[in-house]
């Protein structure tokens, strides 16, 4: 009996040594693979009635941190939205340019003023108004520009949310469904981990949008909760629902419904602050739409207000009745500061000095209710046009009310006050990054290490070797038991 | 951190982040280097443009004043050089029309009434100088020359003083054509503005207003003064040579007080001329020393960039180096 006990064992020990070949291989062929968790085989010595009885494979176990991976997925969620929030505040910073450069809003105003002093000093040549002209365009072109292009961001980010959601969604129902059949797995003794890598990776994605925490429930199940406690999956999954809008306007915010806001399970869910759903993507991008890009948006309404309300003083051009509008316009109209949102979007240049529109250059010098060419020498109105720009004015809105501004200090108010707010996010971001690798080091360095599977398999070879020798001589003694 | 082993991917997932951070750096300096100019202006000032937007603005519009301020003086030049004329003219002429008006000889007062004429018709020709269309002595109205021809005046001034008799009488009728507001030359002989030029601005804080026209009594005086003396060529008072002395008299008298007055501008436009030289130069100089702090701001130190750059491109090389013996150590080449 112990020689065909000697046999049984040596047989477990071989099975044994073929299920360690094969995690090997497993975790071999995985060594480069996101989100695969090392397999270990755990061994333990078998015995039957007090005798040894060989050795059992207790399972095949996937070894993961489950501490240092949260910690690494909040740091992604929050990498990612630093990330989101500079390149925003980097966008906004791109369009306004920096001071000396062409085709920044300072450098706009710049152009203008110097454009009226050339004229100024040769009010009768129509080559000088011309410089004024362009260069009144391309302020105004430029105005319009930004804040289309906040706008555009807007449209964007509520897009990007559109496409989140409907990600969140997904990935929860799946998560729900690896559930219910990891549980399937496990219940009927078979070996989950291969689900379980693929569930880790869901959880991976869903934690880069909203940050979470997870939760072990039995048989492998996990429950999903955010960091500021809204339940996203216990059981069953959470539903998130959310509109995109095609077209956004200045006017439209999510405080007066033209907007959507998020719902969870059919009840609105506030995100961000101290919100159901705060850190994340999902809440950067909401950020973007509701906070960031609006911001601009009003700070330059309040620079195209500032515009139009230097050049409606009716003291510069006494051709121009009370209330009509001056050198610029909100879309031909005078100023109605009731309709301050948008304005950038809607300022022009007065028709009236643009040939473009009908107009005439003279009146840049004659005035703009001129009829008649008046003297071509006169410079007065140019020159009170200059005055208008260059003098101190109080700022009725935006961030730099009440503080007296030339036109030029007002842009640069603008641009300093974005570029600062770039700044610091450019620090947040690089921070945030940082960690967010440091702790993905830090677990991939519990992840496979071939130098160590390759010595665990030769440990493999030389027990496979000895099992089988062990095989071959308990064969012998039987053969020769067999032979007498 | 595990004592048993450490997972392949994470020092090859540690040397890509390295390697990526690395060679940000790098381009980040390299474009540095090629342009000159600092990558992210917004870093180096801090965030706060205050400062550089100021001078940035202030080094454009100082160009603008410079040019402005180089075309006012060529201005003041060209009026100084008609009122130069005008009172050379008036100065050589007093002296001799007063000779003529004492001796009353007949070949005296005729050669001096032909020389009024074409000093008459000379100074109307100064007066309407322009410098590339933009006529000098014509205010407001600076794309018409201010006066028409001399001898629009001299027909005007003949059909009003063809009935009088005395020196007195027709200088009474100049008089009054010439000087009285809303009168003939007002009318009918200035084309111009009774409005100067506007004030050009040269700096921040100055402007420079040449403010001569021929609209002014002072220039009229002299225009006066020589047609006082060219009526005579016309045959005015041609009855009586004595009365033609007398009228001689009064040229000279008319054109001596001209010639004082010219001086007078001269020296006005002077004053500008020297305050806009000093403007010019303290416009440059500010601009120098804008730009001089200006770049200080935006520009990158070669030395510096040059340095940084080539350290950077060290560790990457290091960086190379060690990702690449790191790949190497691994127990599998060394099995059978």
């Amino acid at each position: 009996m112990t020689i065909s006990g000697s046999l049984l064992n040596a047989y477990s020990g071989l099975t044994a040594a073929a299920r360690a070949a094969e995690t090997v291989a497993q975790n071999v062929a995985n060594v480069a693979t996101d989100g695969y968790g090392r397999r270990e085989i755990e061994l333990q010595s078998a015995s039957v009635g007090g005798r040894g009885a060989g050795v059992r494979v207790t399972g095949v176990f996937r070894r993961v941190d489950m501490g240092l991976i949260a910690a690494r997925q909040q740091a992604d969620a929050q990498s990612g939205s630093a990330s989101l929030r500079a390149t925003a505040f980097a966008r906004i910073e791109s369009n306004l340019g920096v001071p000396g450069q062409a085709g920044s809003l300072s450098d706009g105003i710049t152009r203008l003023e110097t454009a009226l002093a050339s004229a100024g000093s040769r009010p009768d040549l129509p080559v000088r108004q011309q410089t004024v002209l362009y260069a009144a365009r391309d302020l105004v072109a430029l105005v319009n520009g930004l804040s289309d292009d906040t706008q555009s961001m807007r449209v964007e980010a509520d897009d990007d949310i559109a496409e989140s959601v409907a990600n969140l969604n997904q990935g929860l129902s799946d998560i729900q469904r690896l559930n219910q059949d990891i549980r399937l797995q496990i219940g009927a003794g078979r070996d989950p981990n291969g689900l379980l890598d693929q569930r880790q990776v869901l959880v991976d994605r869903i934690a880069a949008l909203v940050p979470l925490k997870t939760l072990q429930r039995d048989n492998g199940q996990i429950a999903l909760i955010s960091t500021s406690g809204a339940v996203l999956l216990d059981g069953s999954a959470a539903v998130f629902d959310f509109t995109a809008t095609r077209q956004i306007t200045p006017d439209m915010t999510l405080a007066s419904g033209a907007l959507s806001g998020l719902t969870m399970n059919g009840k609105p869910a506030t995100i961000g602050g101290a919100g159901l759903l705060e850190g994340g993507t999902l809440a950067a991008l909401f950020t973007i739409r509701d906070q960031i890009a609006p911001n601009a948006s009003a700070q330059i309404d309040a620079f195209a207000r500032n515009l139009i309300e230097r050049f409606e003083d009716p003291a510069i051009d006494p051709t121009v009745l009370a209330g009509a509008p001056g050198l610029f316009t909100d879309a031909g109209a005078a100023l109605d500061t009731g309709l301050e949102v948008g304005l950038a979007q809607r300022l022009s240049l007065n028709s009236a000095v643009d040939p473009d529109q009908g107009g005439l250059l003279s009146r840049l010098r004659d005035g703009l209710g001129a009829v008649t060419t008046g003297d071509v020498g006169d410079a007065s109105i140019l020159a009170a046009f200059s005055d208008a720009l260059a003098t101190g004015r109080a700022t009725l809105s935006g961030s730099s009310a009440d503080r007296v501004l030339s036109a030029a200090e007002l842009a640069n108010a603008i641009t300093s006050e974005n570029g600062a707010a770039r700044l610091d996010a450019d620090e947040k971001q690089s921070f945030a990054a940082g960690r967010a690798q440091e702790f993905r080091a830090s677990e991939l360095e519990g992840g496979v290490d071939t130098d160590q599977e390759m010595q665990n398999l030769l440990l493999v070879e030389k027990s496979y070797a000895a099992n089988a020798r062990v095989i071959s001589t308990a064969d012998q003694m039987l053969q020769t038991l067999l032979e007498l | 951190m595990s004592f048993v082993s450490i997972g392949d991917l994470s020092s090859h997932f540690r040397m890509r982040y390295f390697n990526t951070q690395l060679k940000q750096q790098a381009e980040s300096l390299g474009a540095q280097m090629a342009t000159g100019k600092v990558t992210d202006l917004t870093k180096a000032v801090g965030g706060d443009f205050a400062g550089f937007s100021a001078l940035s603005r202030s080094v454009a519009m100082i160009a603008a004043y410079q040019q402005n301020a180089t075309e006012v003086a060529t201005r003041a030049d060209v009026t100084q050089g008609v009122l130069q004329v005008l009172q050379s003219l008036s100065e050589t002429a007093s002296p001799a029309y007063q000779g003529a008006a004492i001796s009353a000889s007949n070949p005296s007062v005729s050669t001096n009434a032909r020389d009024a004429t074409a000093g008459l018709e000379t100074a109307f020709g100064a007066l309407n100088t322009d410098i590339g269309g933009q006529y000098l002595f014509a205010g407001l109205a600076s794309d018409t020359p201010p006066l028409g021809s001399a001898a629009q005046l001299l027909d005007q001034l003949e059909a009003l003083t063809a009935t009088e008799t005395t020196a007195g009488g027709v200088a009474t009728v100049l008089e009054s054509f010439l000087q009285d507001p809303g009168g003939g030359y007002e009318t009918l002989i200035y084309q111009g503005s009774d409005q100067s030029a506007t004030a050009v601005r040269i700096s921040e804080t100055e402007t420079a207003a040449l403010n001569v026209t021929a609209f002014q009594s002072d220039i009229r005086d002299v225009l006066q003064g020589f047609a006082l003396a060219a009526l005579v060529d016309r045959g005015v008072l041609a009855s009586s040579l004595t009365e033609q002395a007398k009228l001689m008299g009064h040229a000279s008298e008319r054109l001596s007080r001209g010639a004082a007055e010219m001086v007078d501008i001269a020296a006005e436009i002077g004053g500008i001329q020297n305050r806009t030289e000093m403007v010019q130069v303290r416009n440059q100089a500010q601009k120098n020393s804008f730009q001089l702090i200006l770049n200080g701001l935006e520009q990158a130190d070669p030395y510096e960039t040059a340095t940084a750059f080539q350290a950077a491109q060290t560790q990457l090389e290091a960086l190379y180096i060690s990702t690449a013996r790191l790949s190497q150590l691994s127990l599998t080449r060394y099995l059978g």
